[in-house]
């Protein structure tokens, strides 16, 4: 039930009563900047801690490894920034910025599927892939410090669309947390990549979906916000 | 908003920023009417929630007031603000209206007819009228010319400028806060 609206003069005095002053929050790309040296520099520590691969040096010539890495790369940062964005009211194009991190995403998969349909029958070599759950361990090990801080982030400014602030918060930690797992897992197989890195990506950005309906709960935080005032 | 308004919004929003409280009153009016303005332009028609859509903007530009970069026009902040709040409570509405129950199966709160028998049951007539008196006036002339004079809502719609559905509304939360007021309420 709604409670009871009083009426808007008392509205306008109870708020303008609470008038303190605030520092204006950064602008986006500046917030956007710090999380990503915090967030690359705990990934990096992370993944080093987790034990690099022993033939990362040779790996680092591999054009195939070089492209998953800018495309997992690329995604981290275009989801960061749109979440940044979306997180500001009228802050930027909202489509444009929620597009870029799912085509980013989709050319990950495509990348993959290219890979593996040229290495074969795809269903059959999908199937033989055994079962390695340790790459999600690694994925969200390497992902947790950075997104807690983006959620933390986040939560400080206004997300008008919880759903998709969380989900594109959730898809740059764990992109971030595949593109570290990618110097730890020594297996380069496409289908063990398709099914191990990028599905649990792609599944675990769903869960960003309900932490953001909890976390940033924009009716909430301002209903918080009033009652606290009367 | 003209682009004189914008000027003196985003002035003013400043000020607000640094914590100005006058500034932030003149600020808050100047939106009050905006807002207003916007919802009868996105609607076509002023609604009786009109004045929710306010209230909730207005706590929400006060919640994210911190979020505006005084180098960036004032109008996409507050719009988008203004805009997602009116989606919130238009949907809400929608819910209640869905919820609605005919007012004429609703169970009477006061009626001349029942008054012995609520004197018997040891209703405090003068606590229901007393709660009645605090009701906001639009409440009050709904509820009272629903219960007290047995106007039809048509009646009542036509009279007050409301939809029959507003009219419905507007008395299902009179009926509330009467509850509330008369600590009958779960």
């Amino acid at each position: 039930m709604t409670p009871e609206r009083p009426p808007l003069p008392r509205v306008i005095a109870q708020l303008a009563r609470d008038a303190t002053p605030v520092a204006p929050l950064p602008p986006p790309s500046a917030r956007l900047t710090t999380w990503t040296l915090k967030a690359a520099t705990a990934a990096a520590i992370v993944t080093i801690l987790l034990g690099l691969r022993p033939d990362v040096v040779v790996r680092l010539r591999d054009p195939r490894f070089i492209a998953a890495a800018v495309v997992t790369l690329a995604i981290a940062l275009a989801a960061a920034a749109a979440a940044f964005v979306l997180s500001v009211p009228g802050a930027g194009p909202r489509r444009v910025m929620r597009a870029m991190p799912l085509l980013a995403a989709a050319a990950w998969g495509m990348l993959l599927w290219v890979r593996l349909t040229a290495a074969g029958e795809p269903v059959t070599q999908l199937a033989a892939t055994p079962w390695h759950p340790a790459c999600v361990v690694l994925i969200l090990s390497v992902g947790a410090l950075p997104g807690i801080w983006l959620f933390a982030m986040l939560r400080r400014a206004a997300p008008l669309q919880p759903l998709w602030t969380g989900a594109l918060a959730a898809l740059a930690s764990l992109a971030l947390g595949a593109l570290g797992t990618q110097f730890v897992c020594p297996i380069d197989a496409p289908a063990h990549q398709l099914l191990w890195h990028f599905t649990p990506v792609v599944l675990i950005t769903f869960v960003g979906l309900a932490l953001g309906a909890r976390l940033f709960d924009w009716r909430r935080l301002a209903a918080g916000t009033f009652r606290s005032l009367r | 908003m003209t682009p004189q308004q914008e000027r003196h919004a985003t002035g003013l929003m400043q000020h607000a920023q640094e914590g100005d409280e006058q500034a932030y009153v003149e600020l808050l009016v100047l939106l009050t009417e905006l807002t207003r303005r916007y919802v009868y332009l996105k609607l076509g028609a002023m609604v009786p929630w009109a004045d929710d859509v306010v209230q909730e903007t207005l706590i929400s530009v006060h919640a994210a007031r911190h979020t505006y970069d005084p180098r960036r026009p004032f109008v996409p902040w507050f719009y988008a603000i203004a805009r997602n709040r009116l989606i919130d409570v238009w949907r809400r509405e929608g819910r209640v209206s869905r919820r609605e129950v005919g007012v004429e199966v609703l169970p009477d709160v006061v009626s001349p007819a029942a008054a012995d028998h609520d004197a018997r049951e040891g209703v405090d007539m003068k606590a229901v009228r007393a709660a009645l008196e605090s009701l906001p006036p639009r409440q009050r002339d709904v509820v009272t010319a629903l219960k007290l004079r047995d106007e039809s809502v048509r009646d009542i719609a036509g009279r007050l400028n409301m939809t029959p559905s507003a009219v419905k509304v507007t008395a299902h939360r009179g009926y509330r806060a009467l509850r509330r007021l008369l600590g009958v309420d779960a």
